[in-house]
């Protein structure tokens, strides 16, 4: 499925809705969740920015993007540890992530699924600062001095 | 014709779990209006779903047809778009669509166990 997340663009809203369901599901008692990571044996390298790619994309159809950002919130939501560091920081699981603090990796401008949830969530409040300032604070105070 | 064959199985299976399962929710399977087939669509989730070793995981059949689309779009010049690729394609998404709603179903019919005992 990963492979064919990259040479089929038609497929890739179906397979990340069934990789959605399939983290979000609720395990039987006793038993952990499988890890995806461990599944896609070193491929991650190539799915991290392929979601980056795909979610900053204008050309990306908006049904993808939806079930990307799904995708995204079911493996935060989960048991699935590696993958979402991953996802968060674009950093090396394991030993090297253990010594080097995750932040360290987040300064180095990495193209992260997380820093760009944050700057389309700040584009897009800026779009409306003014309403909003106006809305949760009044009129702006410059005016007074 | 495996690719026509699967797509087909794929599409009826997932519409039977869909009937038995989304219609008419508030009576148990078979007392639905669709409860005729409601054996029929427990019949395919404990054939998917059923961990035990003697069925032979029948929901990596789904992943097969992942993997014969994988192996078709590679080997194939995708500048053409041939029929048997679009074929491969088609069972691809017919499979993965019924993975999809197998393992919501799943978590329905455990909710549905656990209420009524």
């Amino acid at each position: 499925m990963s492979r064919l997340l990259s040479i089929r663009p038609s497929l890739q809203s179906t397979i990340f809705t069934l990789l959605r369901t399939l983290v979000s599901a609720p395990q039987p008692e006793n038993r952990e969740q499988p890890s995806i990571l461990a599944h896609l044996g070193g491929e991650e390298k190539s799915q991290i920015p392929l979601l980056v790619e795909l979610v900053t994309n204008p050309l990306t159809p908006p049904e993808t993007k939806v079930a990307v950002w799904r995708y995204a919130s079911g493996v935060m939501a989960s048991q699935q540890q590696g993958l979402a560091i991953l996802l968060l920081f674009g950093a090396d699981t394991g030993r090297k992530t253990a010594n080097k603090p995750a932040i360290v990796e987040d300064k180095e401008e990495k193209e992260t699924l997380l820093r760009k949830a944050v700057n389309m969530l700040l584009e897009d409040e800026l779009k409306h600062a003014d309403i909003l300032e106006r809305k949760v604070f009044g009129k702006p105070n410059r005016r007074n001095g | 014709m495996l690719t026509d064959l699967g797509t087909k199985l794929c599409d009826l299976f997932g519409r039977i779990v869909s009937q038995v399962y989304t219609v008419d929710t508030m009576h148990s399977a078979e007392n639905r209006i669709t409860g005729i087939v409601a054996p029929t669509a427990d019949r395919i989730l404990e054939m998917f779903l059923s961990e035990e070793e003697d069925i032979g995981r029948p929901f990596e059949a789904l992943f097969y047809a992942c993997y014969v689309a994988k192996e078709v779009l590679e080997t194939n010049d995708n500048t053409v778009e041939s029929q048997f690729v679009r074929k491969a394609e088609s069972w691809c998404r017919s499979a993965l669509l019924l993975a999809d709603k197998l393992v919501r179903t799943r978590i329905v019919v455990r909710y549905v166990l656990t209420f009524r005992y």
